[in-house]
This record gives C-alpha cells, structure tokens and sequence, in this order.
C-alpha cells in the first residue's frame, strides 16, 4: 500500500489539497532577491546558506516553512538537505565510520546497503521508531545532534517504503518522511522547489560572470604579453579599453634561467658580505668616534659660554636673540643703552652682541653700530670721551694757558693689553664701559646742537669733536676726544693744575643735567605717551644752565661796578642790598596746587628728582635794592632786577621809587651802557629832588626865623 | 649673578648634555666590541653587554633628568618664566647713572684740589 | 616653543635613538647559523651586500647621531627658556633716588655752581 501510494506520488505529484505543508507555498515573484530569498509567509525559508548543491525536494522546503510555525514536523533532511557539500562529506565519512573515504562511495554499495538495513531492521517495532524521534515536538530548530541525525538518516533509508504504514501516529510525518527520500539516488525524481530553482539558476550565473570576468582577464593578459612579439594578433585579441590605456608592448616577461650559485660563488659571497659588514661597523665607529669628539668640543665652549652668562648677566638685564650679520649665526645680545631710559639719540642703538672669542676664551661685547664694525678707525671712533679744558686768559700776552683740565673717569682707562684681568674679562665691566661710552657720545651730540644756538653768546662750534665757550677772562673748551689721542695718553703724567677741579666739575654737572633730560622725557612718556623724538635746541639745556649762571655772575659783577661808579660815587649815604631770587619762592602757591594732584608712583619720583634740579634749571634772578636816603627817613629806592631769561642774555628792570613809594620810572634795558646813562638820570634827578627838599627846608627854616 | 634657582637648572641642564654626548661614546664602543665579536673574538662578550647595559641606562637617565626639566619649566612658567617672548625694556639706567655722578660729585666737593 | 611640544620631541628623540641603534646592530648581522627568521637578509650580489652595508653606515649612524643631537637642541631649548625669559624681580632699588639724597643732592649742586662760578 505505502509502495502503492509511493509510485503515485511519484506519478501524480502531491495531493495539494491534502498536505498541510503546501498551505505554506511560497509566493512566487518574477524577480528573486540577490540573497536568493522568496518571500513566504513566514518569511524564513530559505535564509540558510546560499550555496544549495543538492537537488531538494519541494517537500523538505515545504517543510523548513512549516516546522519553523508548526513544528509538528521534524525532518532532518531538511538540515541536511541545505548543508553544503563541504559540510556534508565529512558528516558522511564520520557516519560510515573510520576507514571509509568519501571517494568509495558508489550506487551499488549504497543500494546495498540500504537493503540489508531494510532487513535488519524490519522486525523492529514501530515504538523504537518512536524513539528514535524524540524531538519532533521541539519548538526549536536547531540542528540536531549529529549522533541522532546520522541515525536518523540511516533508519530512514531503510525504512522508506515498509514502514510508511506502519508510521500511523502521525501521519503528516509518515508522509513526509516516506516523501522525503534523500536525492543521492539517480532514478528518483527530482523536485525543485522554484525558489531554489530561482537560486540555484542566480547562482550559476554568477558563477559564469566570474568566470567570464577571470577569463577575459588572463586574455588581456597574455594579449598584452603578445604585444611585445606579435603586435598584429595582440591588437585584435586586446579589448578597447586595455588599447587606451596601456600602450602595446609594455608587458613583456622572459625566462630567467635560475643560476644556482656554485658553492663557490656562494661562499665568496658570503665572504664579500661579511667583509663589507665588518667594514661598515668600522666606518660607523669612526663616524661616531668623531661625532664624539666635535659634539664634546662644543658642548665645552657651549657650557663655558653659558656659564659665564649665567654669573654675569642679571635679571635686570636685557637679554635677546640677536642674528649676527657678520658671521651669520644666531647669537644674544644686550641692550646697554639708555633707550629705555629716556634717551632720544637715534644714532646708536646700544645693543652689543654676546660673542665667545675662541681665542681668549673670553666673553666679548661687540657693540653695533650703524654699519659694520671693524677694528682701526671704528674702534677709535667709538672709544671716545668728553674732556673739558679751561683756559685762564693772561691779559698781558694776550694768549691763553692751560690752567685746568678734567679727568678722565677710570672706566675709560681699560687697556685690553692691562696685566690686571679682572678689569677687561669681566662682562660687566665691559658692559658699564660700553655705557659710559654711548652717554659721552649723546652728550656731545646734544650739546652741539644747544651750542649751535648759541652763538651770541661766545659759544662756538668749531669742528664736530669741540665747542669752545668764551668768557671774559677764560676760555672753556668741550672737546669730544678718542682714547689714542696723545694728549689723553700724555695726560697721565702732567700734574694737576689749578682749575681741574672746576673742570671736572663742570663735566659732572653737564652729564647729571643729561640725565635730567632722560628722566624728563620718561616723565612726558609716561603722562602723555608722546614722545618728543628730536629735541629742538631750546629744549636742551646742558651748557646753558652753567653758562648761564657763569654770565649771571659776571653780570653782577658789572652791574655792581656799575652801581658803585655811578651811585655810590656821587651818593655816599646810598646803600646797596643784593639779593639772589629764587624762582621757587614764586611759585609758593602753584606748587601746593600741583601736589593736590594724584600721581603715579613712579611719576612723582621722577618730579621729585627732577626738581631737585631746580637750582640749576631756573633763570638766575638777581635783586639790587639801592637805597637813596632823603629826608625825614625816607628814602626813595632803586630796584633793579637783573635776569637771564635765555641763561646767558641779560635782562635789567630798573624801577624808582621816590621817598613816597610812588613809582616815577620803570623801564627795562638790555644794555650795560643804557643802564650806566640811566643811573646817571636817576642819580641827577634824584640829586635834583634832595636839593630842592634842602632847598625847601632851608626857605621854611627861614620862615621860621 | 643669576638667581640660585636658575643656576641649579642650568647645571642640571649641563649634566644632561654631558650624558647625552657619552651615549655617543658608549654606541661607537658598542659598535667597536659588536665588531671584534663578529670577527670572532669572543672574549669581549662581557664588555658588549656592558656598554650595552651602560648606553640604555645612561639614555634613561638622560631623558627622565630632561622630563623632569621641562616639568619643572612648566611648574615654573607663571612665576619666573614668561610663556611668551616679550621685548624687556632696560629700565633704571637714568637712576644709575645719576647716582654714579653724585658719588663723583660728593668726591670732589670734598677733595680740595 | 610650549611645553607640550617639547615633551613630544624627547619622546620621538629616544625613540628614534633606541630604534635606530637597534637597527645597526641587526643590519650588521652576518651570521649565517641564523635560522630561517625575518632577520636573516639574503645578500645575492656584490651590489646589494654593499649598499646594505653602506646604508647601514650612513643611515643608522646618522640618524643614531641626530637623534641625540636632537635631544641637545632640546636642552638648549629649556636653558634659553630659562634665561631669556625671566621675570626680572621686583626689588625697591628701582624706587629711584630717595627724598634725603635729594635733599642731598641739592646741597651738592649749590656747592658746585658756586665752585664752578665762584673764582670769577
């Protein structure tokens, strides 16, 4: 019966109405999906592994759809069915057991095997069939355990047709299972479901392309290769694109023959390679032997130069990068200048390269100046200082002699070749003489150009190294002089004169008033931010506050000639009173208003040390009082005030009070001579005055009488 | 004179350049052992691993010193250090030169030349 | 140069010393009993035992010597860090002249004036 049922399913295909299985028929759409999925309803049929190389029944698809929901069903050849081959085989080979290769596998055998199961096992009860289907039930579907599934497989196939019928406890298994004859037979019909189909045909197609894809390559290949020998049959075998892009003949391959070294060859090889090894390691050792040596030797000079900087060089100085033009190389350099601190002179920068001179192992300050600096000339140039010279004028030859002379300070007295070595090495030495030297240089370039406006007054500006003042009886003369001068080398030894003294008085005076300017334009920087680069001559007071009160002096002693000539001489009684006039006590009541001003810190230090200059910054102001006495103790007055108001001019007020106090002349003269003429009118109208008082009293005493 | 501080930096600084140029003796002495070993002669195997042992130690300590200075230079970048380059303007020179003259002038005044 | 950096460089320098030492010391391998390893470099010609020697020379060496030369620009870095960038410390010597030299100072000036003109 179950043969029966076998040969029409065979014939007629399955009964659709009665399986189950094909309410799960899956739809089928023209166009299949890459991954070879067909859409079903439930979706999972065929996610397994894409390469199907047996032929599947349409039953055990069917089935895989069903179990997944029902799972009434449990077929293993629906696993195995879907198992690739690879994967197949050795489940195969462990099932035959040890000893067994896939290769022997054959139809005779296999259909011999199957009927001697089928003998041995159809007296075996339908329960140990059962059993042998534990998990039909099971929700999950996972592979089975291979042990289970191998029997499985082995049952089956003997049980195939006989035990159909006896299968009655399910009988959607029976079926199934009766139905779900493995494909390794050739004579059973084959069902492909269409999705497989759909796959499988995808499957190959793909395959194919690939195979076009691999094949059309080795032909450009070896076209390409052709091209070299036979371009024509090349040509016509290259696709176009390959035509474009590579040019005929660039591929070309030969046979090498391999050469296999003799021994001999091999072994002198060997040789070759060990003995340039063995070299190399010599050459590197060199290499590095001297690498050694040179880095040790800068490394030296490098920590000495360090050093010295270290112990020399403080906070406060300022330290920088430089790139010294001459040789090229980044080195540091030291601002000594007064840049900073005031100083507006434009022609020298003031800052000094820290060079390490190799062959003194010293540290040497270089200073730059405009241009290049090269020993000779430049050096003498730079090394220059302010000497001041005072002539006493001898009336009687009419010529003028050296009767002082101011010193040169110590710090210009450094002799590189000097014994002692603390004064050239050290660094701060240097750089407090290269301080000393740019000052004296701005100093005679401002006083120059205050002495260019000067020339009224007896200052001359003779060449660009002196400046002469001219007084009365003395000549003061400003020279700007370099150290290899021979009369500076020569001064040590001349003794010391008389007016040295007054000399180097002057030159101190002159760089404290400089240093007066710097801290005044610190003070206009810092109050306005402006800052007033070039100083117009009447800003620069240097020379003229000194001779300023040097001709103050002179001019009193004129006037007190003057006075004495023409007032005392004629008016015995008259008295003189002198009196110096400081500015400061006019200001009284300005200054309170100025310090009711807040200031910076730093501001008002600098007013407080500028004022402390006030002495001789002020316009020298002298008073004459002459009293001129009358009668009845009173006395009419002569006030004459005498001023600089340009330092060195004189300006002379004379008022005269009669004995009332009332002003009868008031007038300002700028001549000594103009003064003399007016005393003289004074004195005469003043004589004219007491006369006529006399003249008066002596008619009212004879009144009286 | 530099302030203690820096100049201990500075010196350690030193130290580590000195250690760096002896890690170029140690490789050309490595170089040279590595050389005669390879000619055959074994008995400078002790030195080899020596000057091996000594380059990799120095170079250590070398780079854990210089680590620790640019630590420290971090440490120190607020307080004495600027983090940036500034233009320093050289600042009191006037008060200095100012009190060199009157130190002369005191000197004078009081000399009776 | 911030600080960052010069972390970066040490790192690399060292790095590139220790590497490139070693690749000396492995260039230089003539020993035939080496067994087949990567290490083994097959010489099939006069040209390439040459070049690989002279390459060894050239390369490691100098590169094993700029790798340390790197780390002394490094510690110049840091010194010239420290000494040109300092903060100069704040002392009251910049105060200026104070009030009683001032005063001082005066006196000073009224002598010399008088000196300097007095022997008129």
């Amino acid at each position: 019966m179950s043969e029966d049922n076998f040969q029409d399913i065979k014939k007629n295909g399955i009964n659709l109405a009665l399986d189950p299985n094909l309410i799960n028929l899956p739809l089928y759409t023209s166009s299949f999906s890459p991954t070879g999925k067909s859409e079903t309803f439930t979706g999972t049929a065929n996610s397994e592994e894409a390469d199907v190389e047996l032929k599947v029944p349409l039953d055990k698809k069917l089935n895989d759809a069903n179990t997944k929901s029902i799972n009434l069903i449990n077929n293993p050849y629906e696993v195995f069915g879907k198992l690739p081959l690879a994967q197949l085989i050795p489940l195969i080979s462990q099932q035959k057991g040890p000893g067994f290769t896939f290769g022997n596998l054959s139809e005779d055998e296999l259909l011999r095997e199957i009927q001697q199961e089928e003998e041995l096992e159809k007296n075996n009860n339908v329960d140990e069939l059962i059993d042998r289907f534990p998990d039909s039930n099971k929700m999950d579907m996972d592979i089975l355990p291979l042990e289970d599934d191998t029997a499985k497989l082995s049952d089956l196939s003997t049980t195939q047709g006989a035990d159909e019928s006896s299968m009655d406890f399910n009988s959607q298994n029976h079926e199934l299972l009766g139905d779900g004859i493995i494909a390794i037979n050739n004579d059973t019909k084959e069902f492909i479901p269409q999705a497989n189909f759909e796959q499988i045909r995808k499957q190959m197609i793909d395959d194919i392309n690939l195979a076009i894809n691999e094949s059309s390559l080795s032909l450009e290949f070896v076209s390409l290769l052709l091209s070299g020998a036979r371009e024509q049959s090349a040509l016509s075998s290259m696709s176009p694109f390959l035509k474009k892009t590579v040019s005929p003949g660039s591929l070309n391959s030969e046979k090498i023959p391999h050469e296999t070294k003799s021994k001999k060859d091999e072994q002198m090889l060997a040789i070759l390679d060990k003995g340039w090894k063995l070299k190399s390691l010599d050459d590197s050792r060199q290499m590095l032997k001297e690498n050694y040596a040179a880095l040790t030797k800068t490394l030296q000079r490098e920590h000495e130069y360090w050093r010295k900087l270290a112990t020399n060089i403080s906070n406060k100085d300022v330290i920088f990068k430089l790139r010294d033009y001459s040789t090229n190389q980044r080195v540091l350099g030291i601002k000594y200048g007064y840049g900073d601190s005031g100083s507006t002179y434009r022609y020298d920068k003031g800052i000094a390269l820290l060079r390490n001179n190799v062959e003194t192992n010293k540290l040497e300050l270089v200073p730059t100046s405009k241009g290049s600096i090269e020993h000779g000339n430049e050096l003498q140039n730079y090394e220059r200082f302010i000497r001041i010279r005072i002539y006493t004028r001898l009336e009687s030859e009419d010529d003028s002699v050296l009767s002082g002379e101011s010193s040169i300070s110590n710090e210009f007295l450094n002799n590189n070749f000097d014994s002692s070595e603390k004064n050239s090495d050290s660094i701060r030495s240097q750089i407090s003489r290269l301080k000393a030297f740019i000052f004296e240089k701005e100093l005679m370039h401002h006083l120059k150009k205050e002495c260019s406006e000067l020339i009224s007054f007896g200052v001359v500006v003779e060449n660009e190294n002196k400046i002469v003042l001219e007084l009365s009886n003395e000549k003061i003369e400003i020279d700007f002089v370099s150290l290899q001068d021979p009369s500076v080398v020569n001064h040590e030894q001349d003794s010391p004169r008389v007016n040295d003294k007054r000399a180097n008085l002057i030159l101190v005076t002159l760089r404290m008033l400089l240093v007066v300017m710097f801290k005044k334009e610190i003070r206009q920087t810092m109050i306005s931010s402006k800052r007033n680069i070039t100083k117009s001559a009447d800003e620069i007071l240097l020379v003229k506050p000194i001779l300023g009160k040097i001709r103050h002096h002179s001019y009193k002693v004129i006037l007190r000639r003057i006075l004495k000539d023409y007032v005392l001489g004629i008016i015995p009684e008259a008295s003189i009173k002198e009196e110096a006039v400081s500015a400061s006590e006019d200001v009284n009541s300005s200054e309170d208003g100025r310090k009711k001003v807040a200031l910076d810190k730093h501001i008002e230090t600098l007013t407080n040390e500028i004022e402390a200059f006030e002495y001789l910054l002020e316009l020298p102001v002298s008073k004459f009082d002459i009293t001129l006495p009358m009668m009845d103790n009173k006395a009419a007055t002569i006030n004459l005030l005498l001023k600089n108001p340009n330092y060195c001019n004189a300006v002379i007020d004379i008022k005269y009070l009669d004995k009332n106090g009332v002003t009868i002349f008031n007038t300002t003269f700028t001549e000594f001579k103009e003064v003399e003429e007016f005393l003289s009118f004074i004195v005469s109208e003043y004589s004219k005055d007491k006369s006529s008082l006399i003249k008066n009293d002596d008619i009212k005493m004879e009144d009286v009488n | 004179m530099q302030s203690e501080y820096v100049q201990e930096r500075l010196a350690s600084l030193n130290k580590v350049d000195d250690k760096l140029c002896s890690l170029l003796k140690e490789v050309s002495q490595m170089v040279y052992t590595f050389s005669e070993l390879k000619r055959g002669n074994e008995t400078l195997k002790p030195n080899f691993n020596e000057h091996i042992k000594e380059f990799f130690d120095t170079l250590d300590s070398a780079t854990s010193s210089l680590h620790k200075e640019i630590e420290l230079l971090d440490e120190n970048t607020g307080t004495r250090v600027l983090p940036i380059n500034v233009n320093k303007k050289a600042l009191g020179q006037d008060t200095e030169k100012m009190k060199e003259q009157m130190q002369l002038l005191k000197v004078l005044l009081q000399s009776d030349k | 140069m911030s600080n960052q950096v010069l972390y970066e460089r040490l790192g690399q320098s060292t790095e590139l010393i220790s590497t490139k030492l070693i690749e000396l010391i492995k260039y230089s391998s003539v020993d035939e009993t080496l067994e087949e390893n990567e290490d083994k470099f097959q010489e099939n010609s006069k040209i390439t035992s040459a070049t690989t020697s002279i390459l060894m020379v050239n390369n490691q060496t100098t590169q094993l010597i700029k790798g340390i030369q790197d780390l002394l620009v490094l510690s110049r870095t840091i010194r010239e860090k420290w000494l040109l960038n300092q903060i100069p410390e704040e002392t009251t010597e910049q105060e200026g002249i104070d009030k009683q030299e001032l005063d001082n100072l005066k006196e000073l000036l009224k002598k010399t004036m008088n000196e300097i003109v007095g022997q008129e």
